[in-house]
């Protein structure tokens, strides 16, 4: 026990961090919390995430999404086969886990994909498996909320045939959506306009079309694939979805029959704010309505 | 289980996208690429600082050289593949401080060893670190070497309690009440010197030590630096080694968190998930805490953000543990010390990288583009190639009935458009229900907008209870076709029409989604309309 003060001690001595280090560090974590405003009151898990079979020789698989924290198994989808994209997920900020294991496959088989993923809020994921049997391989694909321009449709290509190393995709008009795609890749998002598109999908050996559906409003992915006789083929899928037509302004949904038993100050008020505009605090209120009006009429 | 390559970057690849695109993919890759280098640049970085001709220098405390410090240089040798630069750091330790039973004295200083008792964290991480260099670098000898410093950690340094086998700080403690500190204890490292040796007193090491923390974790929240475990698995926290003092959360304690977060047994990770709740919040995190966790000094220091970020890993907040990750590297940049620099290259090497064997609680990468996956090639193989799958066709028949049990609706559904102004027009029928058919159909992806009136001029409407509903509340939409589309309410707000925040309610969303809109707030007689819409949020379930 003696000498415990001399293992411990002279252990540890620090320097004195100056107050700058605190100024870099709050900069630093503003930099760190820009994310998407969330609705205020909304309880929904704000992440998403979704999977995606992209191995044209490789059975339907079961999937298990399994939080990191806890190890709890949050979500099972049966039977994905090739080709298939699941709907996307709702999960709560964290660390998941997803496996793939052959639906038909003993229990405790090795599954053949595990990809863990970090979901955070407003950022929905792909996570695919792609490639052939032999050499299977995952990616997460992020991927993209923002709304199409008015009259538009964003599209990208995730090209996913294990045939054709490289691709090209235009439309059989000639407008062109992608370039040299990869195996394994995704594209950027290209605004289009709306739609139904015919696409032409173009490698070294083989050329095949493909036609698509990209409504006003909508985000796409089209995944180049290749089909049972090694051919290439393309199908999309929504990533997400706005009003075709958006609208300005709310809804006027309201007769105002019960607005004066209303519990609302503000509609109690504004019946009864002429007869009682004497009183101080009143007047604020009345002055506030007032305001509210001239936008209303602007 | 092949361990996978990271995976080709996803999102931005170089493919030419010819046509206009959006410019949000841009910041994509910093982030991602940025931990994968970390682990290799801050390794190298402290070897490049800190060691001379093999021997770790500590800098800031008067240029002595402790076991502790060669063991961290040995781990971050392998953290950044640097053979020769181990070799080094093994020489330099073998040369001047292995005794004769393969311990490492503890202290050397101006051309010698000042204090030859060993300290068992030290010689723990350097077997650990002997191990995987074995590993890393096909080298045999090391693993042996690496095999014989362990056991003879484990015959000098380790004795049983009623809690199980625990870690001595050193050779010193073997009388009970032991003295004991946490941060000592390694599951990493045990379960690596398990593997490699096949001593089954490792096993019994990590569960007694896991049980050690468990119970100091029962009697005080936060780990102390220092603490007393009797034979009979008694605990108390002490102030020191000695047990003089006040027992606090320092530079010892942080390790505690790191060490657990990276182990790859759950019941390790959710002990340090568990020491997250006791830690301040605050961005600014003391570098000691009391045992209490108020702060006992202005100071910040590395290790401090790299336990909290630990913590935060293991509780699966992973934004949580970047943003102490970069607070971490922040610190060890601008106040640079010998003790933060290596637990700065550390932490980023045993949170999101598996190179010193353990279960890095960072492994994926929110950015996609470093993620790390396995795969089992051979697994569930057909015989050759299959047609994909058509995906489900869009259900193109329109909504005809809408049911909200919770508050009596149970109506059918006109279409609405827009009017001349742009707004949606409301149904004319106070009683009924519409739904925007120039939007989103109900059940499709996206935000579909179903409205209603709160009031008639003479009394309440179909949707004067839409206020009343709350998370949780279940909204059925009927189609044409006789298919159903099941929602949950997940939210309600007011906003002001005027000022209709169109963006974010009709934002577009990867999922089928409800707006259910109705009027709110103040009538204003003038116009003859509320102010305010109630916008009530569901989605599908």
């Amino acid at each position: 026990m003696f000498r415990s003060a001399s293992t411990t001690s002279p252990r540890r001595r620090v320097t004195r961090i100056a107050a700058g280090a605190t100024a870099a560090l709050v900069a630093c974590g503003l930099a760190a919390t820009v994310a998407p405003a969330a609705h205020a009151t909304d309880a929904a898990p704000g992440g998403w995430a979704r999977v995606a079979h992209l191995s044209p020789d490789t059975k339907s698989v079961d999937v298990q999404l399994t939080a990191l924290a806890g190890g709890a198994v949050v979500y099972e989808l049966d039977d994905v086969a090739y080709g298939a994209v699941s709907p996307y997920i709702p999960l709560a900020d964290g660390t998941y886990v997803v496996s793939m294991v052959p639906s038909d496959a003993a229990d405790g088989t090795q599954p053949v994909v595990q990809q863990s993923i970090d979901i955070a809020e407003g950022e929905p994921l792909t996570v695919a498996a792609f490639g052939r049997n032999a050499d299977l391989t995952t990616t997460v694909f992020e991927d993209d909320l923002s709304a199409p321009a008015e009259g538009e449709a964003r599209v990208r290509v995730v090209q996913a045939s294990t045939v054709e190393s490289s691709v090209d995709v235009d439309t059989t008009e000639g407008r062109v959506i992608a370039r040299d795609v990869p195996a394994g890749s995704a594209t950027g998002y290209a605004a289009v306009p709306a739609g139904s598109w015919d696409l032409s999908l173009t490698g070294a050996d083989e050329v095949a079309t493909s036609a698509v559906d990209l409504p006003a409003g909508s985000v796409s992915t089209v995944f180049v694939l290749d089909d049972a006789k090694g051919s290439l083929t393309a199908q999309a899928i929504t990533d997400s979805a706005t009003l075709a037509d958006m609208p300005v302004g709310g809804i006027h949904t309201g007769g105002g029959g019960t607005a004066a038993a209303s519990i609302t100050p503000l509609g109690t008020e504004a019946g009864t704010a002429a007869g009682l505009a004497g009183v101080f605090g009143l007047v604020a209120l009345a002055g506030i309505l007032i305001r509210r009006r001239a936008r209303a009429g602007a | 289980m092949s361990l996978a390559h990271r995976a080709v970057a996803g999102a931005a690849l170089s493919a030419a996208v010819v046509m206009t695109m959006a410019a949000c993919s841009a910041s994509v890759d910093s982030d991602t690429s940025m931990q994968e280098r970390s682990t290799v640049a801050s390794a190298t970085a402290f070897l490049d600082t800190y060691v001379e001709d093999g021997r770790v220098v500590r800098t800031d405390q008067g240029g002595d050289t402790v076991s502790e410090g060669q063991a961290y240089g040995m781990l971050l040798a392998v953290a950044a593949d640097d053979a020769s630069r181990f070799d080094s750091i093994w020489n330099w330790t073998t040369a001047n401080l292995q005794r004769d039973d393969l311990l490492l004295s503890w202290r050397w200083k101006d051309g010698g060893v000042v204090d030859e008792q060993p300290a068992s964290d030290a010689d723990l991480d350097a077997a650990r670190a002997l191990v995987l260099a074995a590993d890393a670098f096909d080298r045999d000898d090391l693993r042996k070497q690496g095999v014989a410093l362990g056991s003879a950690v484990l015959d000098e340094m380790t004795a049983e309690t009623s809690l199980g086998r625990i870690l001595l700080p050193g050779q010193w403690a073997t009388a009970s009440p032991h003295a004991y500190n946490p941060s000592y204890a390694s599951p990493a490292a045990y379960d690596v010197l398990e593997r490699a040796s096949g001593d089954p007193r490792w096993a019994e090491l990590a569960e007694g030590s896991r049980a050690a923390t468990s119970a100091l974790l029962d009697a005080n929240a936060l780990p102390t630096d220092w603490a007393t475990i009797g034979a009979d698995g008694s605990v108390a926290i002490a102030g020191s080694a000695g047990g003089g003092g006040e027992p606090g959360y320092g530079y010892d304690a942080a390790r505690t968190t790191i060490r657990l977060a990276e182990s790859c047994d759950p019941d390790d990770r959710a002990l340090a998930a568990r020491i997250s709740s006791a830690l301040p919040n605050d961005e600014v995190l003391a570098a000691e805490l009391d045992s209490g966790a108020g702060s006992r000094t202005t100071d910040q220091h590395p290790v401090a953000y790299a336990a909290r970020a630990a913590a935060s890993a293991a509780d699966g907040r992973s934004d949580d543990a970047r943003a102490d990750l970069r607070r971490m590297a922040e610190t060890a940049a601008s106040s640079p010390t010998y003790y933060g620099s290596a637990w700065n290259a550390l932490t980023a090497a045993m949170l999101s990288d598996d190179v010193l064997g353990g279960c890095p609680a960072l492994a994926a990468d929110a950015d996609g583009a470093a993620a790390q996956g396995t795969t089992a090639p051979g697994i569930g193989a057909t015989a050759g190639f299959q047609d994909p799958v058509a995906p489900a066709s869009a259900n193109t028949a329109p909504p005809v009935h809408i049911s909200i049990p919770a508050i009596g609706v149970d109506t059918d559904l006109n279409g609405l458009d827009r009017g001349a102004d742009g707004w949606i027009q409301a149904p004319a029928d106070y009683d009924a229900v519409g739904w925007y058919e120039k939007g989103v159909l109900p059940g499709e992806v996206g935000p579909a907008v179903i409205a209603g009136h709160v009031d008639s001029p003479t009394g309440p409407a179909v949707f004067i209870d839409l206020p009343r509903l709350t998370p949780g509340d279940t909204v059925a939409i009927e189609r044409a076709d006789g298919s159903t589309a099941d929602f949950v309410v997940t939210g309600l707000q007011t906003v002001e029409k005027d000022s209709f925040p169109t963006e974010s309610i009709y934002a577009p969303t990867p999922t089928p989604q409800l707006r259910l809109v109705t009027c709110a707030g103040a009538w204003d007689p003038a116009s003859g309309h509320y102010i305010d819409n109630l916008v009530v949020t569901a989605v599908a379930r």
